[in-house]
């Protein structure tokens, strides 16, 4: 760990990292990292470790940009984030995995209320998952320190970093979107945790494909097959555009790890109204053409 | 002509001719290239049809071989897809698909779209080009997809395209949508789907899929252009293809840009961004995709119970979306051995997956939902009062917005009797002073109350609700919703505004339902006592009007509904109101006109009225007011030669009536409003729907004491047309022109909110009488058969002629004598019927007929008329070249097959033109026929009107031909139309056979040799053109 002090005057300008161009942007430009409980309390964790300035620095590391790569495996994230330096630092985070027979005892409670798998399959974490968790003896969250292991290549001597700091906050953006997110680390993907599910409860079955259609063959009889009569159709009523525009992208909440400079819900915002304004204009314009 | 088709082969569009001959290839002998399409226009024909038919279009060049259509024919003969086009092969055999080879134009989804917003627009394309059916199919799922990108029902996406990768807005069909979608698959014609690769086989893709296809490729393209637009218009610099930041930058760039690729080269970050897209869209797609909608339906407390202690289900139901009849109760899901789990297992099995889901995603919007997941099986949830309001107020809306349909009570959605609050006003009728002192400019005052529904509520009570808290209360047996805001702000202000006044025309506008507000609440009732009262009910119906007397001076005899409609006219002429006769044609609106104004001038009016009409009938009326109401003096004010300014005011204030034009009260505006009128009277009054316009401007401009439009077009269908009639009638009643497209015309025309539809007609209903020919219960006494004189007018290019062959006869008159003269004569005789027909079919020059003849315009109202109600026509002339031109112009005017039957149509031609005239239930409108061909023997009872475009002078050829369609098998009133142009031989030959003096004997019966036997003089007192023979 070089010293600080020794190397200011020569080549360390703090806290002004190299500039990186697509690199994935937390969507929230200011206040709480994310929208949803299990979001925050995620975020606790790291807070609880009153890391002061790193905090804030990782924060704004999320936002601008800096964190390049970020990988969510079993028990394991691994990323690169871009601080001062040229190439990027290493961040890895270490997780607890459960085992089968842990998670097997969390299925079979979560099977007891619906609202759990309800809640689950719209991209949702129930309220009241941890104590489901802690039931089993388990903890969904890292409660303290030595529950998660981290490292990072940067010469900061303290342990979270901001770097580590920024991916900490992203991740809990992601599980925002995504919260079998938080089931992967432990040790879970979102598929086998759904066929579990569906094996030992019985009572999640998916639908097949939607409807079938079958062929038709083409009528000979003239008038059908011309279409005639169409013209004597009712017209079509029109629609209003909607008071909030781009309501299902919000519903559905944010792609993860955005690294567009234009928050996702923004553009989305956008297209969306530019759309609905666009094809509203295009049906009053044809109304009053037939009108006249 | 050529028709022009479209078809959907492999996901892409592409347009297609039909040219049509004269010729039909008849029998299966015809040798031709059996695979080669008979009527393909080839590349250029297919160029220029698009060129007249949609300028912008030019589609794109088919790179494989000719593709094939698959069409129903008879032999190897492919049948036409209108009859404009061409007729079948007469054969008996039932027709069968086969493949010809036919040119194509590839169509990008933005050509697609502009040529069916075309088709949409106009009936035919253009001269000689018709839009064929499948592109009035695409314009209706033109405007399906409209609505969609409306409601944003879409959602972006990553797809792999062979060796790129694309960003495509994917459509998500909302509950409503799917229904639309599948209706438009339904009606899809073959044609969209006859086009195929393979002459082997004949295709039978599922019109669903091409409906998806369009869809998506349409959706995507109408996102994609509206977003490239906005851009285009913000930045400049858009367009340069910049290397991106990230992956999310390209895809993003993508989803606007042309060609929608992703410029991007790290395949394994694209497949697995693709990967997070299906995952990030899976709730929304398991929602849109299910075979079910996912029903909330809250029901109110069993009838006993009442207040706040009542308990309100709301219970879980799917609805299959293949059969909404079904509700399937979710909580009978559950139960492996109910009906329900059976319903299910039919329809394919359990969606618990998706049961689950749409509750957990309701639980976020709904606290109910969530409590209810908290306990195996939910079926549903009970809650209270406050809680059945939170769910009615907010939570529906917000499930509803998510997808879900929620079903509510009738009174909440307003399908029951309305329990709004609101702001009842009463008002006490002024004694009328003595004499005539009573107008409608009175102010009246009135007292203002709370109301509820029907019920007044005392201040009392209305404070007593204000205390309550609960936001559903039952009052006198039904629920109805509270807002304490609301309350309070009624107390408030009925505490100190509990009357106001009005004018009594206000106040009538307010009853009628006019929007008005006080204090925040809406007015819902107006009660009046007295006269004021009795008004009221006349006006709304639920109170005859006196029935009147006919003035003592109208010669003729009134209908009884005549005599109702003349006196409905001058009780709300005795009020000062507006009024709108619209009666059917022919029922007689001049009559009751005429009627009213003979007794206005009987009980002492002096102020002359301003009629305005078309030019083509000004001649009408002076016939028609000549001919009931003689006494009647009449001042036809057109042409060059009329007078203007002082001497104008001068003329007009010495007779009753002035008969003006359209075309003249907007030139001589000036002048004609500063005279003193009694009445204006606006015939053909959809002349003014265009508020904009000089004329309706002018219109309103002209001070008179009552207004009255005439019309026979179904006015009320017309919600846009209506703002300009009312304000011309009675200012004011349907507010400002922009607050009634926000009111009326925009929730109607655009939403088709039959509410606002309701009120407009409550609104308007007393100001407009329209019967109807068909509607015997009210019209008893109307004879089966209405003969009327068209009295028309000459343009100035006929008149121009008109004179120039009489000159040239009178130049040679003098010097010819014996054979020669008889031949003059009857050769100029049928050229000046030619010139009064009209200039192209005197001069045979093939020029244009546009505009050119007063005859023409009339036939052209009359027409538009009768096809706007889908009443069918006969035409009569005895020239077949007139007859050839009337179809060849009304075919292009129509955009429909016109018939015509001449002496050169083959007996069995002849017979199936007769046959399909009368068995047909749509288009035909017009049958024109040759006097000689056609005037005997045929039965077309399937019209009800009869034009006789230029006279035989023989009144028994002419019934004969008219008993064509009257006669035995005909359930309508006829009308017969003869057409007489003013102030030339025709109405001069006309007079004489109605009077029957001097030579009429000779006339009728023996042709028109008699004309040979006058001397010069007559000859020229027969003929010359009198000034009221031009219109303008």
């Amino acid at each position: 760990m070089a010293r600080r002090s020794y190397f200011r005057d020569y080549w360390y300008t703090p806290a002004t990292p190299k500039e990186v161009e697509g690199g994935i942007k937390a969507q929230s430009k200011r206040g709480a990292f994310t929208q949803k409980w299990w979001g925050r309390r995620w975020i606790e964790t790291l807070e609880s470790f009153n890391l002061g300035a790193r905090l804030s620095r990782g924060s704004s590391y999320a936002r601008k940009g800096q964190v390049v790569s970020l990988d969510i495996g079993p028990g394991k994230v691994t990323a690169r984030v871009q601080g001062s330096r040229s190439t990027p630092y290493k961040v890895i985070l270490l997780f607890k995995t459960f085992t089968d027979k842990q998670w097997n005892t969390v299925i079979e409670k979560l099977l007891e209320e619906p609202i759990y798998t309800a809640r689950l399959l719209g991209n949702e974490m129930p309220e009241d998952i941890e104590g489901v968790f802690q039931s089993a003896g388990l903890d969904l969250f890292p409660g303290r320190y030595k529950d998660l292991e981290t490292e990072c290549s940067c010469p900061d001597w303290s342990n979270p970093c901001k770097h580590i700091a920024a991916v900490y906050y992203l991740l809990a953006e992601s599980f925002d979107n995504d919260p079998f997110l938080l089931f992967t680390i432990r040790g879970m993907n979102r598929e086998t945790f759904l066929k579990k599910l569906r094996e030992s409860g019985g009572e999640l079955v998916a639908e097949s494909a939607g409807p079938e259609y079958d062929p038709v063959p083409l009528t000979s009889e003239p008038d059908v097959f011309w279409g005639a009569g169409l013209a004597t159709e009712a017209s079509i009523p029109v629609t209003a555009t909607p008071i909030l525009h781009a309501s299902i992208p919000k519903r559905l909440n944010n792609v993860p790890f955005w690294r567009s400079e234009t928050p996702f819900q923004e553009v989305m915002n956008s297209m969306y109204r530019a759309a609905s304004q666009f094809a509203l204009d295009a049906i009053l314009k044809e109304e009053e053409k037939m009108d006249a | 002509m050529i028709a022009l088709h479209v078809s959907i082969m492999n996901g892409e569009a592409f347009l297609w001719g039909e040219r049509g001959n004269g010729v039909t290839p008849s029998g299966s002998t015809q040798p031709f290239d059996p695979s080669a399409y008979p009527y393909d226009p080839k590349d250029k024909g297919l160029r220029e049809a698009l060129k007249i038919a949609a300028p912008n279009v030019n589609g794109s060049k088919y790179a494989g071989e000719r593709p094939v259509v698959w069409l129903p024919s008879r032999g190897n003969v492919p049948l036409r897809s209108s009859p404009v086009l061409g007729l079948a092969p007469d054969q008996r055999a039932k027709p069968s698909m086969r493949p010809y080879r036919v040119s194509v134009k590839k169509m990008s989804p933005e050509e697609l779209l502009e040529i069916a917003a075309l088709a949409d627009a106009h009936g035919n394309a253009g001269a000689g080009v018709l839009f064929g059916p499948s592109l009035r199919w695409c314009a209706r799922a033109l405007k399906v997809m409209l609505n969609m990108t409306v409601k944003e029902a879409f959602l972006p996406g990553l797809a792999h395209a062979g060796n790129h990768w694309e960003a495509r807005w994917m459509p998500l069909p909302g509950e409503y949508d799917e229904q639309e979608l599948d209706s438009l698959s339904v009606k899809m014609p073959g044609a969209v789907r006859c086009m195929s690769d393979s002459a082997e086989l004949s295709p039978d893709t599922p019109p669903r899929l091409i409906t998806n296809h369009l869809l998506a490729r349409g959706l995507d393209f109408l996102v994609r252009r509206a977003n490239s637009r906005a851009e285009e218009s913000e930045t400049h610099s858009g367009h340069g293809r910049r290397s991106h930041a990230s992956l999310h930058d390209a895809w993003i760039d993508a989803l606007v840009s042309d060609d929608a690729i992703v410029r991007w080269s790290d395949e394994r970050e694209l497949q697995e961004f693709a990967a997070v897209l299906e995952q990030w869209r899976r709730p929304a797609d398991t929602v849109a995709h299910s075979k079910y909608r996912f029903c909330f339906r809250l029901s109110e407390p069993a009838e006993d119970a009442d207040g706040s202690g009542a308990v309100w289900n709301v219970d879980y139901l799917l609805q299959p979306k293949t059969d909404q009849s079904l509700l399937i109760p979710v909580a009978n899901v559950w139960n492996v051995i109910s009906t329900a789990s059976r319903q299910l297992e039919k329809l394919g099995g359990k969606p618990t997956e998706f049961v689950l889901l749409a509750l957990g995603q309701a639980a976020g919007l709904s606290p109910g939902v969530a409590e209810s997941l908290k306990h195996k099986h939910p079926g549903g949830f009970r809650t209270d009062a406050s809680g059945a309001w939170h769910f009615l107020r907010e939570e529906a809306e917000a499930l509803r917005a998510a997808g879900y349909a929620v079903m509510l009570p009738s009174w909440w959605v307003g399908r029951g009797p309305a329990r709004k609050l609101g702001i009842k006003a009463i008002a006490k009728s002024p004694k009328m002073q003595g004499g005539s002192g009573m107008t409608l400019d009175m102010m009246i005052t009135f007292d203002l109350s709370a109301s509820l529904g029907d019920d007044s509520l005392s201040m009392e009570e209305l404070r007593a609700l204000a205390g309550l808290k609960a936001p559903l209360v039952k009052i006198r047996g039904q629920w109805v919703q509270i807002d304490q805001g609301q309350i309070a702000a009624a107390v408030r202000f009925l505490e100190k505004h509990d009357r106001e006044s009005a004018s009594a025309r206000d106040l009538l506008g307010m009853a009628l339902g006019a929007d008005r507000q006080f204090g925040g609440l809406p007015l819902e009732k107006v009660e009046a006592d007295g006269w004021l009262n009795e008004l009221l009910d006349k006006l709304s119906g639920h109170r005859d009007f006196e029935i009147e007397a006919p003035p003592e001076q109208f010669r003729g005899n009134l209908r009884p509904y005549q005599e109702r409609g003349y006196s409905w006219l001058t009780f709300l002429r005795r009020w000062g109101l507006g009024a709108c006769l619209a009666d059917d044609m022919g029922l007689g609106k001049t009559v009751q006109t005429l009627a009213l104004i003979e007794r206005e001038r009987e009980s002492g009016e002096t102020r002359p009225v301003l009629l305005v009409c078309p030019t083509s009938v000004v001649n009408n009326w002076r016939r028609e007011a000549e001919k009931f109401t003689p006494s009647l003096k009449l001042l036809v004010h057109h042409g060059p030669q009329r007078r203007k300014g002082e001497s104008f005011a001068k003329a007009a204030s010495k007779h009753a009536m002035v008969v003006s034009s359209y075309a003249l009260l907007q030139r001589d505006i000036q002048f004609l409003k500063d005279v003193e009128w009694a009445g204006i009277i606006l015939d053909e009054a959809q002349n003014i729907k265009n508020p904009e316009a000089k004329q309706s401007r002018a219109a309103r401009t002209v001070h008179a004491d009552y207004r009255i439009a005439l019309t026979g077009t179904p006015v009320e269908n017309h919600v846009g047309d209506l703002w300009a009639l009312m304000d011309f009638l009675n200012p004011g009643l349907l507010g400002t022109q922009g607050a009634f497209k926000r009111t009326f015309y925009q929730p109607i025309q655009v939403w088709r909110n039959a509410g606002a539809a309701d009120r407009l007609r409550t609104l308007t209903g007393p100001f407009i009488l329209r019967r109807l020919k068909t509607d015997r219960s009210v019209i008893t006494d109307l004879p089966e058969k209405i003969e009327q004189k068209e009295f028309c007018t000459l343009t100035r290019e006929q008149a121009s002629l008109y004179k120039a062959v009489l000159d040239d006869m009178q130049e040679r008159l003098e010097s010819t004598d014996g054979i020669e003269r008889r031949g003059l004569v009857l050769a100029t005789l049928s050229k000046l019927k030619q010139v009064c027909n009209h200039p192209a079919h005197f001069l045979s020059d093939g020029s244009s007929l546009e505009n050119r003849s007063g005859k023409l315009e009339r036939l052209e109202e009359l027409l538009t008329e009768a096809a706007e109600l889908n009443e069918r026509m006969l035409v009569f002339t005895q020239y077949a070249e007139m007859g050839g031109l009337l179809q060849r112009y009304f075919q292009d005017y129509l955009g429909e097959e016109v018939l015509f039957l001449h002496g050169g149509v083959q007996k069995k031609k002849r017979d199936e033109m007769v046959e399909r005239f009368q068995k047909t239930d749509r288009g035909l409108h017009l049958f024109i026929l040759s006097l000689k061909a056609g005037g005997t023997g045929l039965n077309l009872t399937a019209a009800n009107h009869v034009v006789h475009y230029d006279r035989w002078w023989n009144p028994a050829v002419e019934n004969q031909a008219t008993d064509r369609a009257f006669r035995i098998g005909q359930n309508r009133t006829v009308q017969v139309h003869k057409f007489i142009v003013s102030g030339t031989l025709e109405e001069r030959i006309d007079d004489m056979i109605e009077r029957k003096t001097g030579i009429a004997g000779q006339v009728v019966g023996s042709g028109e040799k008699w004309l040979t036997e006058l001397s010069n003089d007559e000859l020229r007192k027969l003929l010359y053109l009198s000034a009221d023979a031009l219109g303008d």
